[in-house]
């Protein structure tokens, strides 16, 4: 009797599912390949030329953000029954590729029609197919719009080939704005080069730009509209006006005064008008950045004595300190992200200077850079992805632009042309 | 005639006992199959070694984990030696410390660098890493095989973590008596296409583990075994 049930006892045991849990993915980039741009059989040199200039573009867009990988171009093959519109699957499966993106060329150099498409590899269809007309100078924008929609198409959120980036580059008589693409194909000043100007921030429509500068010989707030290039000057109160951040809704500036002669925290409007002071400490309190919802205000404090990351309510009530380790902390950015962290520079034990996150619940601290040089200013990109700061790494001296992803992979210098440069600001995706 | 009165007795008894049996029997196999029945898992546990040393100071800031050190040269194969006899070398004669040398040590202390301490917890493993490696599974031999199969073939190719974050995709996973996967279901998906794919890519791409042991064969071919893909 005992043995017959346990007998039917253990068909219970086959009644029961294993369960397994699988986790730790591996998140690798998307391998795209870049055929040759296909030209119309009667194209001049002229066009020849711009198709391969086009090429090159496009191929090193590919390979910037850390959701594509660009294949290779020497493995490509080469087979006549390839062509931009019906690519021949087989041969871009065999070279590793998952996506193609193709490019038809033709019109003049001054109107130049251009498709653009995207394909599936594996499934063999065409995921997405956009046409532009364009003069060639122009057509790095083809590229970035391609780009970002190339990328929202696989992971589903747009990319950020059409933001723009600010730094601060030093000059032989001063220190001047720039502002340029993510390839550094436009790199362009945009403030006099003879004068100190600092600091710069974005409107969170990327219309504008402010900065500090002397050009009033008392470092006051400007304003400075990126299509006509119209500067306003939006704060000149008495001693500094400086590090600006525009609050997420685009209606308010919260800045560093230092009105009665100690630095604290006050937030305005657009026009530089209704200032509410907002920290009242004996300590520097400096460098406010907005949380994604707007409703707090992270910035640098040194009441405790030594310089910390400090949280507080947007109309500066419920202050408090963030970071509790390492003894210089400063220049906080919170991630656009609805869940992000705040990125700081914090000197360590060893007195250099690297880029932590902190989580503004918990407080608990992740180390992003390690043992290359100094690496300070990080500021977020506009999806959060990814951070630009600067580093003194390399043989080359002097501060050098680069990137990362927000986990510290990827790090990778841009701009090449950049050096000797400071506090660089990632602006907001181009409204187009 | 009493001794054929026992053997009736006995009989009778014997009968009703196997009567009995069977009626009990029955009614614990249909009132066993009447009831739905609750499936049970089985939970696989995911430790995490934790490395040996010294706690840091929480007052300083955190550090990456170094990658671990090169094997020492000694370990390295002997390369076998040619005929030609070994000629001895002279030792060289001793050269005087250069003053590149020396300025170079000079500058080392100066900048008092600090060597990397060993970091971890006391109560941690000499072995223990803080990377993938460091994960041991404990539980079934099976499972740990899937497991680590799976995971070695799931790729989240042009998504970020934050586009996955939360989500997650189940299937059910049928496996012949060799090993191979013989069919595969998604109960749940993530919602994300891309994410889906590529789980299904990742039980393809693995294809087959090793045959499961005998003890399991008919419920992995019969029940199947619940994976849940995570970030």
């Amino acid at each position: 009797m005992i043995c017959l049930l346990t007998l039917v006892s253990a068909e219970d045991v086959f009644a029961e599912r294993m369960r397994i849990v699988v986790g730790g993915a591996n998140f690798r980039a998307y391998p795209i390949a870049v055929s040759d741009v296909e030209t119309a059989s009667a194209s001049t040199d002229s066009l020849n030329k711009v198709a391969k200039d086009f090429l090159k573009l496009l191929r090193r867009n590919v390979d910037f953000p850390r959701s594509l990988e660009l294949v290779p171009p020497t493995s490509y093959l080469n087979d006549s029954r390839d062509s931009a519109r019906k690519p021949y699957f087989k041969n871009w499966l065999n070279v590793g590729a998952s996506g193609l993106i193709t490019a038809s060329l033709g019109g003049s150099p001054n109107q130049i029609k251009l498709t653009l498409r995207l394909f599936d590899v594996v499934r063999g269809k065409t995921l997405l197919s956009k046409n532009y007309e364009k003069p060639d100078k122009l057509l790095n924008e083809a590229i970035y719009d391609f780009l970002d929609a190339v990328v929202e198409v696989l992971s589903g959120e747009k990319g950020v080939y059409s933001s723009r980036i600010a730094y601060v580059k030093r000059m032989p008589k001063g220190k001047a704005v720039f502002v340029t693409t993510m390839d550094g194909k436009s790199v362009e000043r945009v403030t006099a080069p003879n004068v100190l100007s600092l600091l710069p921030a974005w409107s969170a429509d990327g219309k504008h730009l402010f900065f500090t500068s002397y050009l009033k010989n008392n470092p006051d707030l400007f304003q400075l509209e990126m299509e006509g290039r119209k500067l306003d000057w939006i704060s000149n109160k008495r001693g500094l006006n400086i590090g600006a951040s525009v609050s997420p809704d685009n209606s308010k500036i919260a800045l560093t005064l230092s009105i009665d002669g100690n630095t604290e925290i006050y937030v305005m409007n657009r026009e530089g008008k209704k200032l509410k002071r907002l920290t009242d400490s004996w300590g520097q309190d400096v460098s406010p950045t907005w949380s994604p919802d707007g409703s707090q205000i992270g910035f640098v404090s040194s009441r405790s004595g030594n310089p910390h990351i400090y949280v507080m309510q947007s109309d500066g009530t419920g202050q408090r300190r963030l970071t509790f380790q390492g003894k210089y902390n400063q220049e906080p950015d919170w991630s656009p992200r609805a869940d992000g962290q705040i990125v700081f520079t914090a000197r360590d034990e060893r007195l250099a200077y690297d880029i932590f996150l902190v989580n503004p619940k918990t407080g608990v601290i992740t180390r992003l850079t390690q043992d290359q040089a100094n690496n300070e200013s990080p500021n977020f990109s506009p999806d959060g992805q990814q951070i630009v700061f600067t580093s003194t790494r390399g043989p080359k001296k002097g501060k050098k632009l680069y990137i990362m992803d927000v986990d510290g992979a990827n790090q990778r210098r841009i701009v090449m042309d950049a050096i000797q440069v400071e506090t660089p600001a990632w602006g907001p995706r181009s409204a187009n | 005639m009493p001794q054929k009165n026992r053997l009736r007795g006995l009989r009778r008894a014997i009968v009703t006992s196997i009567a009995l049996h069977f009626i009990v029997l029955a009614g614990f196999v249909v009132a066993r199959d009447s009831q739905a029945r609750p499936k049970r898992t089985h939970k696989v546990i995911v430790t995490k070694l934790v490395k040996l040393g010294k706690k840091r100071p929480k007052e300083l800031l955190p550090r990456k984990t170094q990658p671990k050190p090169a094997a020492p040269k000694s370990v390295l194969p002997k390369v076998p030696k040619t005929s030609q006899p070994e000629q001895k070398k002279k030792p060289a004669p001793d050269k005087p410390t250069s003053k590149r040398v020396l300025s170079a040590l000079e500058r080392l202390k100066q900048n008092n660098i600090v060597e990397d301490d060993s970091e971890g917890d006391p109560d941690g493993v000499v072995e223990g890493t803080e990377t993938d490696l460091s994960q041991a599974i404990v539980g079934n031999r099976f499972a740990t095989e899937i497991y680590r199969c799976l995971k070695s073939k799931y790729e989240l190719a042009g998504l970020k973590p934050s586009q996955v974050a939360g989500k997650s995709v189940s299937v059910v996973l049928w496996i012949a008596a060799d090993g191979s996967f013989k069919d595969h279901r998604i109960e749940e998906g993530s919602g994300l296409e891309r994410f889906d794919d590529a789980v299904e890519q990742a039980i393809l791409r693995c294809g087959k583990v090793e045959p499961p042991p005998k003890s399991i064969q008919r419920m992995v071919l019969e029940d199947g075994i619940e994976v849940q893909f995570q970030p």
